[in-house]
């Protein structure tokens, strides 16, 4: 088995009266794809904030080779290598799709112009090679999508997260989006968040499931669709007896 | 831009203006040009956070008082030279920043609630101006005491000595923002989306922070030179919002986050106000003043984005037409 290099263990966040997480536990394997399924408002989101210090974690510990890493800030948690994206994509509005890329590859590049020689290549990436010299604010769906995955791309992260890449795409756009992230699969490690099933039943190597924050089920592909556990939550009690 | 594109405009710009010191200029225009390099200076050091980083400080005139004072103060009672005294004033003012910026910034005051705590600050600093009677001589202000042209005190009898000096600080603060070319990135990202910023691994507050205090310093300088300029400060007018207000004009006509935005702005804005009110204050008193109402209402309608804008602008509209040229005669074959 490939190594554990992230460990999630026992992570707990409440916002007021809601668990949004509840003492969830998982580990990512090296060059796997995970993928996190639930209901809405399962918790999917605030495990990728949780992850990415974008909220602090009330209990529990967040280990990333050997390393604690919860109490990091979201920028010195990409620096050691893991970057997420946003559900709504959050390309730079002002800035043309090349700046964009180039604000990315700045963090870890000695020099502005070491980050500049790479943009091209990113940009190439994700398809966006004939639009480096429009604005952020003027993307289609699926070019901000694409540019979000770019950005995140640029950082050259071990860990991407991927939050809902497929949202608001059509059915071919969605193909092409699989086939990249396959792609990207060659060389990184991926926990992806997914609402479409044909997606994440298609790309992922294990899937863990969410339900009102806590943690229902984890298995291969085949195992999560056959759980009776994880057709409760999505189709309510009674739904296997039918 | 380029950097290299950037630092040849600015050799351009800086060897034309040296040209014009030794032209036979009247006082009254070596006034202009003294002023306007003054406000291109003070725009530049505004535009470091408030044009890249996006927090829109209207109560920047806070740090140029704490810079004039300082630096008036230590000349009065301890004979310190304001190039020295300079140093000082501007060394406090990032102390002043940090006092609003770190609080502000760690707790996301953002818009318009950013805005209003600048001008409480600055209202701030210009009550206690009034109040420190005793060192600040209160809203009679500080007098410089008088010495003859003097290099190392920083007081010349001519015009001219001030135009350069003036002149040396506009470019060394051009100069500054054109070498900050990742900080620009950095801080454009983060005006732009905060957590998208941090998410790629940028330090959000550290770079909204190390911005702030370099603005600071730079208007805080301007500040001593108004003093060494002018000879004499009150809380009204280096405290004042008026030169808050001016100091955001010039950038925001100009071309708020931009390199030379805020001197294009200062190019058009000072000497415009100046001879409106010379050739208009007397017979139509208050008409300078409407006539300068009109001119930024047009600017904010047509170039929302500042005059720097202009070229993209343009080269957009070319682009169009040619597509629509080449569409068109695709239709015709």
């Amino acid at each position: 088995m490939a190594e554990k290099i992230l460990m999630v263990d026992n992570i707990s966040k409440r916002f007021g009266g809601l668990q949004a997480t509840d003492k969830v536990s998982f580990d990512v394997r090296a060059g796997e794809i995970l993928g996190i399924i639930g209901p809405n408002g399962a918790g999917k989101s605030t495990l990728f904030n949780l992850i990415t210090g974008f909220y602090p974690i009330d209990e529990g510990t967040i280990t990333y080779h050997g390393e604690r890493i919860d109490g990091l800030t979201p920028d010195q948690i990409c620096h050691k290598g893991i970057t997420r994206t946003f559900q709504v994509a959050k390309p730079f509005p002002g800035l043309t799709i090349a700046d964009n890329i180039l604000v990315a590859c700045l963090p870890k590049a000695d020099k502005v112009s070491d980050a500049r020689a790479k943009v091209d290549e990113i940009l190439k990436i994700v398809s966006l090679d004939k639009k480096a010299g429009s604005l952020g604010a003027d993307l289609t769906t699926l070019e901000r999508k694409r540019l979000e995955l770019g950005k995140a791309l640029a950082t050259n992260p071990e860990i991407l997260l991927l939050d809902e890449v497929m949202t608001g795409l059509k059915p071919k756009e969605m193909d092409d989006m699989m086939e990249l992230i396959k792609e990207l699969k060659k060389t990184k490690t991926i926990v992806i968040v997914e609402h479409v099933m044909r997606v994440i039943m298609n790309i992922s190597d294990r899937i863990i499931v969410l339900d009102h924050g806590q943690k229902i089920a984890e298995g291969l592909p085949r195992e999560i669709a056959e759980n009776p556990l994880v057709i409760e939550a999505y189709l309510g009690r009674g739904a296997k007896h039918a | 831009m380029k950097q290299n594109k950037s630092l040849l405009i600015l050799a351009i710009l800086t060897v034309a203006l040296l040209a014009v010191y030794f032209l036979p200029l009247v006082i009254f225009a070596k006034h202009i040009l003294i002023l306007t390099l003054f406000y291109a200076f003070l725009g530049t050091g505004w535009n470091l956070m408030c044009g890249y980083a996006g927090r829109l400080s209207l109560g920047h005139a806070a740090f140029a008082a704490v810079g004039a004072y300082t630096s008036i103060f230590l000349f009065k009672e301890f004979n310190l030279t304001p190039w020295l005294g300079m140093f000082v004033g501007g060394g406090l003012a990032v102390l002043v920043m940090l006092l609003i910026a770190y609080p502000s910034f760690r707790f996301g005051l953002k818009g318009p609630y950013f805005t209003l705590a600048s001008i409480a600050v600055a209202e701030i600093v210009h009550n206690l101006l009034i109040y420190g009677r005793d060192f600040t001589g209160g809203s009679l202000g500080l007098s410089l005491p008088y010495v003859p042209t003097s290099l190392a005190m920083f007081q010349f009898d001519g015009k001219e000595l001030y135009y350069l000096v003036i002149l040396a600080f506009w470019l060394l603060a051009v100069f500054l923002t054109i070498k900050m070319e990742r900080t620009r990135y950095y801080l454009e990202a983060i005006r732009e989306d905060e957590d998208a910023a941090a998410a790629l691994g940028i330090s959000v507050n550290k770079n909204l922070i190390a911005a702030a205090c370099i603005s600071a310093f730079l208007v805080a300088v301007g500040g001593t030179f108004y003093g060494q300029y002018f000879r004499y400060i009150d809380p009204y007018s280096i405290a004042g919002f008026s030169l808050s207000l001016n100091m955001a004009l010039v950038v925001v006509i100009g071309g708020s986050g931009t390199i030379f935005g805020p001197t294009i702005g200062a190019f058009v804005l000072i000497p415009l106000t100046e001879i409106l009110r010379m050739s208009l204050g007397s017979q139509y008193p208050g008409l300078h003043l409407f006539l300068y109402g009109i001119l930024l209402v047009v600017c904010i309608i047509y170039l929302p984005k500042g005059i720097a804008s202009l070229p993209g602008i343009i080269r957009a509209r070319n682009d169009k037409k040619a597509r629509q040229l080449d569409q068109g005669s695709e239709g015709v074959l």
